[in-house]
């Protein structure tokens, strides 16, 4: 059974947010409107958020695509009053919207800040909701969503590797957001199996898991950006 | 990556086209009818209908994921070389596009006045019959001028638009492409003979410079630049490169940059022939490029020793002096190296010498050919169209036209529009409005009703390019022969709607006689299969069939044909072949840019913003909704100032402010950043659209409304960084 | 007039309903806004009631006796109050039943309900049992709404036997009360302390919240008290002398507040963890300011200045002070909710939130105060406020006291 876990290479990224419309696109993610954004409702089960230190012209600035890191061991699971979420055995932090009666504990407990309440329901102008994808629920006003690790893509891999009577192979999930990205940041695939391209890179010297210090396991882990001081030879590239 | 495997789904409907589509929006009205009941779709079943993007110059070939007869996503089409699979945020809100609620859906002619906004629906049959009688009328009288004004079009688009203005009598075919990067074409043209983009081995390179040029977020390429660097950046176990920005303000290329030079606008050029003074007095520049593959280098060697001291370029650039000694030292050492020049650096007097300096940086470096450098793009073999006698008339920047002295649309009877938004793009002083009050019958090809064709006289709906036949020759490219090809996904048009070409097709066949011969297709398909029966005949590339007709079918099921087996080449087309260091374009920019002395006034810099481009893709939500990668600003358009600035006029983040230039002024709030030239204000384009659908309409702001439009410029678009402003706050009552 | 405040709110909820929590002011970060400050506010308020006479019953204080009673109901009103808030508050109250089918038993929520649930049970039936007696004296004197008294009365008669066991129910109920009582607002605590937000993860949030609600409870039994003298001329009943008690013992909670929330921001400061200083930051000088410094001078000095002197601490210098206090608490239960939900981990979170609360919000807070006093008055109305039994109990037992000599002048 695999254990998915996502990579993101922030020395890759360049803030450009193809993820974050494809997250969108895939996983019909209405538009909040411009009134509703500007007091924060704005809804994106991929954001990029972007750290910037230092003085003009001495100005850094990094890019850090956010989105639910799926614990192991979550935050939101323990608070939900009533199983709403839970972690799947391949290590998926499933969110059930039938269940879900709208308590928001998960979100406030969630250190990540990476769940969204549905505070209306989500509208679409005709007929942009031809755009919806059938694999994915649409949700409706009063429960939580979030990032699913695009789980209808998981589901429909499974089911060709089933037919075709073999294993699912490393690279065969593509999240959207990991399809879109043009600077291949993004790696998704089964942290269990030791050949697999994420496995490989959690080893790097440059991966860190986000808060992993408050104990949440994270899924998701972030190769911090390089160094480049004036060699060919590099300082840290994997 | 590698190509993902569920994408073996790929089904093409070219040939078969079964399938009947009701894309049919509940309650809304429509000339076709709205619910033709559904053939043969299998729910849950997936179909990637291969197409292309026209958002921005880059050309993605894309993927376009149908599932119960409507689509529903997109992606990259993981085969083609320029997107590799990737797609970008504007690409990701194409279907969006599509189903928009305020498309075109049936041709339009204009009630009331113009700009009215009063439309009267007619059927395509009368609408062309409007058509042929105003050009008709436009042959008849040789004082008349039919002009085609058009974007920066490319593949057979392009060729029958060449066509239609060949074959007519007096035709003009003028270009507006705001973002065009006119003067890297044209200093390409000068130094290599080559008039088209240049190719770089990102992949292989080691340290890229990019003056002016935000190629990370929204200029020429993103994905294939975004692809690239990435690559140079960790594609590589072992190496890890460069890139160095040099923009007055922090872009989200700049932001992901290692290092950024927020050099003074206009001083680029100075400051890239200072890097080369250095290359040069060191004797760091590759001497077998030099010796054999170039001319005109020692009277080069001499100018920039003389006049470009870093010591001299510094003050003017605000960049030290150890960095320029650093860079030009690690972009000589620790190459391969590319230097790529464009956006708002290429523009205004000093754009063409940017341009010309920055391909001579890349001479120095001995880049052209090598791996990890630059390459010329090639040509996929096309057959070519029946040959004509005619002319094809130049193409001619509308901008140059329009801030000549004479009077820009003096005998122009007739206006045919597609695939620009003028009234939108150009600045406001350079006298759009008038040009097109004074042309008799303006005609619009578009999917929306925008800005400029807001202004027409008659609207013909275009089909989105998921509706209809074309292909695309992507530039710049990456060195070896691409052309994309896309084909309807659907068996009929959503609305009324029909391409551009075929249109043309219909206008041709109503113009009659030689018109009619030169066109002599059925269809837009038709013409297309006749050119690429050229790329079958070639038996080469991606796809080599043996018939045509099976030929046809690969291409289409694939999206297009390439050649990776095509070595690449640098070959100069200049005379004697050799790169020539042009010294005349290098007369302009000269250091005599004096500190501003009125420093109350602040340049304004404009560029292109990562969701909407130029502006094109502001009708869509889902980019409205994006927040901008570097302000945050989603819905709405925001100032950028430096934060010692604002702290001098008293403007803290969040107020309003009106700024004011000699030909306009307008209103906006203001964000603080510490990612900007104190001296600069920033203004991203893409926002302020008085018509473009309802999420894009009167929301934000302009900025070419203030950029000034300098008369007899000779220049292919607006200078983006060589307007002054005011900035002021106001103080809001309420 | 009551009734028109709650018709508002009734109305405005109808509209939430109907289009979602859009209406309300909430947004993200800020998940939880006014309806979670007003629960947390009302299940303190509820403590003071059956606290307060929980204990002075144990401890035997002779000078309970009036007001107990008044306390009592005060609980469970403000528990009904504070519960209704989970209503306005979900996203889907359609399902309010779910938690009771699906519980996930280590959630904090789910402990709410658990306690609260077993704590109302618990209050009304510790109201209950000491009002049967006046019941019964209701429906053998009362001219009207006889059968309700005769109904509710179960047949007392006043027997030394019935006596005997009213007051073993009594007696088991007291004790029985206090570790419920604790129970509940510590696990309404737990919903905020066993996150991992910066400023709620905190260790004392248990006793902290406890401490919090006997304070603000025993400041909405004085104003209650206050009220009801004048309304109903109790003036016999509630004497200065319980006012002055009270008020001592409100200084006193005064004072273990200000230690709990100094303890609370002091070691923040001190550990100097960044995500915990932008929240405590938020509240010393940034956007929580001006509530956090009228919280504290609401509920500490000025409860300090009136209550620490015997000259101020009158019948209206202790209603003065419960004013300031009970307005402080309600600033302190917004303070603690809303600006830590405000200020997330900044590394996930750049810019934080900045909630306001929309009109829904307001209407159903007014409805909530309105609702509790008109119950309040309904409940005046039908049940005497003053518990009359154990009036007389208790001049029996001064008689007994003066007539065997030991005098002891509590009332």
């Amino acid at each position: 059974m695999p254990t998915w876990g996502m990579s993101i290479d922030l020395d890759r990224c360049d803030g450009c947010e193809a993820c974050v419309v494809a997250c969108r696109a895939e996983n019909n993610v209405a538009p909040a409107g411009p009134e509703q954004a500007a007091i924060g409702r704005a809804v994106e089960w991929m954001r990029v958020e972007r750290h910037v230190e230092g003085e003009f012209p001495n100005v850094r600035t990094r890019f850090v695509p956010v989105l639910c890191v799926h614990c192991d061991d979550a935050p939101c699971v323990s608070v939900c009053p009533v199983s709403a979420t839970y972690e799947n055995p391949e290590g998926l932090n499933a969110q059930i919207h039938p269940r879900c009666i709208g308590t928001r504990a998960c979100a406030q407990a969630c250190p990540y800040t990476v769940r969204y309440f549905n505070w209306g329901t989500p509208k679409w102008d005709a007929p942009l909701e031809q755009t919806i994808n059938p694999d994915v629920a649409v949700r409706w006003k009063g429960i939580m969503e979030k990032c699913t690790f695009c789980v209808q893509r998981i589901r429909r891999a499974k089911d060709e590797a089933r037919e075709d009577d073999r294993p699912i192979a490393d690279g065969d999930v593509q999240p959207a957001c990991a399809q879109a990205c043009p600077a291949e940041a993004i790696v998704f695939g089964d942290l269990d199996d030791p050949e697999s391209a994420v496995s490989k890179l959690s080893e790097s010297p440059r991966a860190e898991r986000p808060l992993e210090e408050l104990g949440t396991g994270p899924r998701v882990f972030y190769l911090k950006e390089g160094d480049w001081r004036g060699s060919v030879g590099p300082q840290s590239s994997d | 990556m590698k190509r993902r495997d569920f994408l073996k789904n790929t089904v093409v409907t070219g040939t078969a086209g079964v399938l009947f589509d009701a894309c049919a929006p509940p309650g809304s009205d429509q000339i076709i009818p709205i619910l033709i009941p559904e053939e043969e779709f299998i729910p849950g079943v997936e179909e990637f209908h291969p197409t292309n993007c026209v958002e921005c110059p880059g050309g993605c070939g894309l993927l376009a994921r149908k599932m119960d007869g409507r689509l529903v996503k997109i992606e990259g089409n993981p085969a083609h070389p320029i997107s590799r699979g990737a797609s970008c945020a504007r690409g990701q809100a194409l279907p969006q596009a599509m189903y928009h609620p305020d498309r075109v859906r049936g041709p339009l002619i204009r009630e009331g006045a113009r700009g009215a906004g009063q439309w009267r629906n007619v059927s395509w049959d009368d609408a062309i019959e409007r058509l042929v009688s105003e050009l008709a009328a436009v042959q008849e009288d040789p004082n008349n001028t039919l002009a085609f004004l058009t974007g920066a079009l490319r593949g057979h688009r392009l060729d029958m638009v060449r066509r239609f203005t060949s074959t007519l009598e007096a035709t003009r075919h003028l270009v507006h492409e705001p973002f065009g990067d006119g003067a890297v074409l044209r200093a390409h043209a000068l130094t290599t003979g080559v008039e088209e983009f240049f190719a770089y081995d990102l992949e292989n390179a080691n340290y890229l410079v990019t003056v002016g040029a935000s190629v990370l977020d929204a200029s020429r390429s993103p994905v294939r630049f975004g692809r690239g660097v990435g690559h140079l950046r960790q594609g590589r176990p072992g190496r890890r490169g460069k890139l160095v920005a040099v923009q007055p303000r922090l872009s989200t290329t700049a932001a992901a940059a290692d290092e950024w030079l927020p050099a003074r606008p206009g001083s680029e050029a100075s400051l890239v022939l200072a890097l080369a003074h250095v290359i040069l007095r060191d004797e760091l520049y590759d001497t077998g490029f030099i010796e054999n593959r170039t001319s005109g280098f020692e009277e080069f060697r001499a100018r920039v020793l003389a006049d470009f001291d870093p010591e001299l370029v510094a003050g003017m650039a605000g960049v030290s002096v150890e960095t320029l000694e650093r860079v030009a030292t690690e972009m000589a050492m620790y190459g391969p190296t590319i230097v790529v020049a464009g956006d708002a650096a290429v523009t205004g007097p000093r754009g063409l010498g940017t341009a010309v300096a920055v391909d001579h940086l890349n001479a120095l470096l001995g880049g052209f050919g090598k791996k990890g450098g630059i390459f010329f793009n090639q040509d996929p073999p096309f057959s070519e169209w029946p040959s004509l006698e005619t002319v094809v008339p130049a193409p001619e920047a509308l901008f140059a036209n329009l801030t000549k002295e004479s009077d820009a649309s003096s005998g122009i009877r007739a206006l045919l529009i597609s695939d620009t938004n003028p009234v939108h793009t150009l600045p406001s002083s350079a006298g759009i409005d008038s040009f097109l009050s004074e042309i008799p019958f303006v005609a619009c090809f578009t999917s929306f009703v925008d800005d400029t064709a807001q202004m027409a006289d008659l609207i013909l709906p275009e089909s989105t390019p998921f509706e209809r036949f074309d292909d695309d020759v992507p530039s710049p490219s990456v060195g070896i022969p691409v052309a994309t090809l896309s084909a309807p996904m659907f068996s009929r048009p959503l609305y009324d709607t029909m391409s551009m070409p075929d249109v043309l097709l219909r206008v041709a066949a109503g113009l009659g006689g030689t018109v009619a011969e030169a066109f002599p297709w059925a269809s837009y398909e038709e013409a297309l299969r006749a050119a690429w029966s050229g790329l079958h005949a070639a038996s080469r590339g991606s796809v080599a069939e043996s018939t045509e007709r099976r030929f046809w079918t690969r291409a289409l099921a694939a999206g297009g044909w390439w050649d990776e087996d095509v070595a690449l080449n640098a070959d100069c087309l200049t005379s004697d072949g050799l790169y020539r260091f042009e010294l005349p374009a290098l007369e302009s920019i000269g250091l005599d840019m004096t500190a501003a002395g009125d420093t109350s006034r602040f340049t304004l810099y404009v560029y292109p913003s990562t969701a909407f481009g130029d502006g094109r893709s502001a009708h869509l939500p889902f980019l409205q909704e994006l927040a901008d990668p570097m302000t945050s600003v989603r819905w709405g358009s925001v100032v950028e100032l430096n934060a010692s600035t604002a702290s001098e006029l008293n403007i803290s983040d969040g107020d309003l402010v009106e700024i004011t230039s000699d030909t306009g002024s307008l209103r906006v709030r203001a964000q603080v950043t510490q990612g900007l030239r104190p001296d600069v204000v920033a203004l991203s384009a893409g926002q302020g659209h008085g018509e473009y659908g309802r999420y894009a309409r009167g929301r934000g702001v302009n900025p070419f409304s203030l950029l000034q439009a300098t008369t007899g410029s000779d220049l292919s678009e607006a200078p983006l960084q060589a307007t002054t402003v005011r900035i002021i706050k106001i103080e809001e009552t309420s | 007039m009551l009734l028109a405040v709650i018709a508002f709110g009734g109305f405005q909820w109808a509209h939430q309903l109907k289009e979602g929590l859009i209406v309300a002011g909430m947004n993200q970060p800020v998940y939880w806004g006014l309806y979670l400050t007003n629960y947390v506010f009302f299940i303190g308020i509820s403590h003071a009631g059956t606290l307060i006479s929980a204990i002075l019953r144990l401890t035997d204080a002779e000078w309970r006796r009036p007001i107990t009673r008044a306390a009592e109901a005060i609980t469970v009103f403000a528990l009904l109050m504070g519960t209704s808030n989970v209503l306005w508050h979900l996203g889907r109250p359609e399902l309010i039943y779910i938690p009771m089918l699906h519980p996930q038993p280590l959630s904090p929520l789910i402990w709410d309900v658990a306690c609260i649930s077993v704590y109302l049970m618990g209050s009304i039936t510790y109201l209950y049992l000491p009002l049967i007696p006046d019941l019964a004296l209701l429906r053998d004197r009362s001219p009207r709404l006889r059968w309700l008294y005769r109904w509710l009365s179960l047949g007392w008669q006043g027997t030394p036997k019935q006596h005997k066991l009213l007051e073993r129910a009594i007696g088991f109920m007291a004790v029985a009360i206090i570790p419920i009582a604790v129970s509940v607002h510590t696990v309404v605590s737990w919903v905020f302390a066993m996150t991992l937000v910066p400023m709620w993860h905190s260790a004392i949030f248990g006793p902290y919240f406890v401490v919090g609600a006997i304070f603000s409870g025993i400041a909405a039994l004085l104003i209650a008290m206050a009220i009801l003298r004048k309304a109903f001329h109790l003036e016999p009943f509630f004497r200065p002398i319980h006012f002055n008690n009270l008020g001592l013992l409100m200084l006193t909670m005064a004072c273990l507040w200000l230690y709990f929330t100094f303890a609370e921001h002091m070691t923040v400061w001190y550990g100097n963890e960044p995500d915990e200083v932008a929240v405590l930051n938020s509240r010393l000088s940034g956007a929580f300011s001006t509530p956090f410094w009228t919280m504290i001078t609401c509920c500490f000095v000025i409860p300090l200045c009136i209550l620490s002197f015997k000259r101020t601490r009158t019948i209206i210098g202790t209603v003065i002070a419960s004013c300031a206090v009970l307005i402080g608490m309600w600033l302190e239960r917004f303070i603690i909710v809303i600006s830590s939900a405000s200020y997330p981990r900044s590394e996930f979170m750049h810019d934080g939130g900045l909630y306001s609360p929309a009109l829904v919000e307001i209407a159903l807070t007014a409805a909530q105060f309105a609702c509790f006093a008109l119950l309040y008055i309904v409940f005046a109305k039908l049940f005497p406020l003053v518990s009359i039994w154990e009036i007389k109990e208790g001049d029996q037992t001064e008689l007994e006291a003066e007539l065997t000599g030991t005098a002891e002048a509590r009332l």
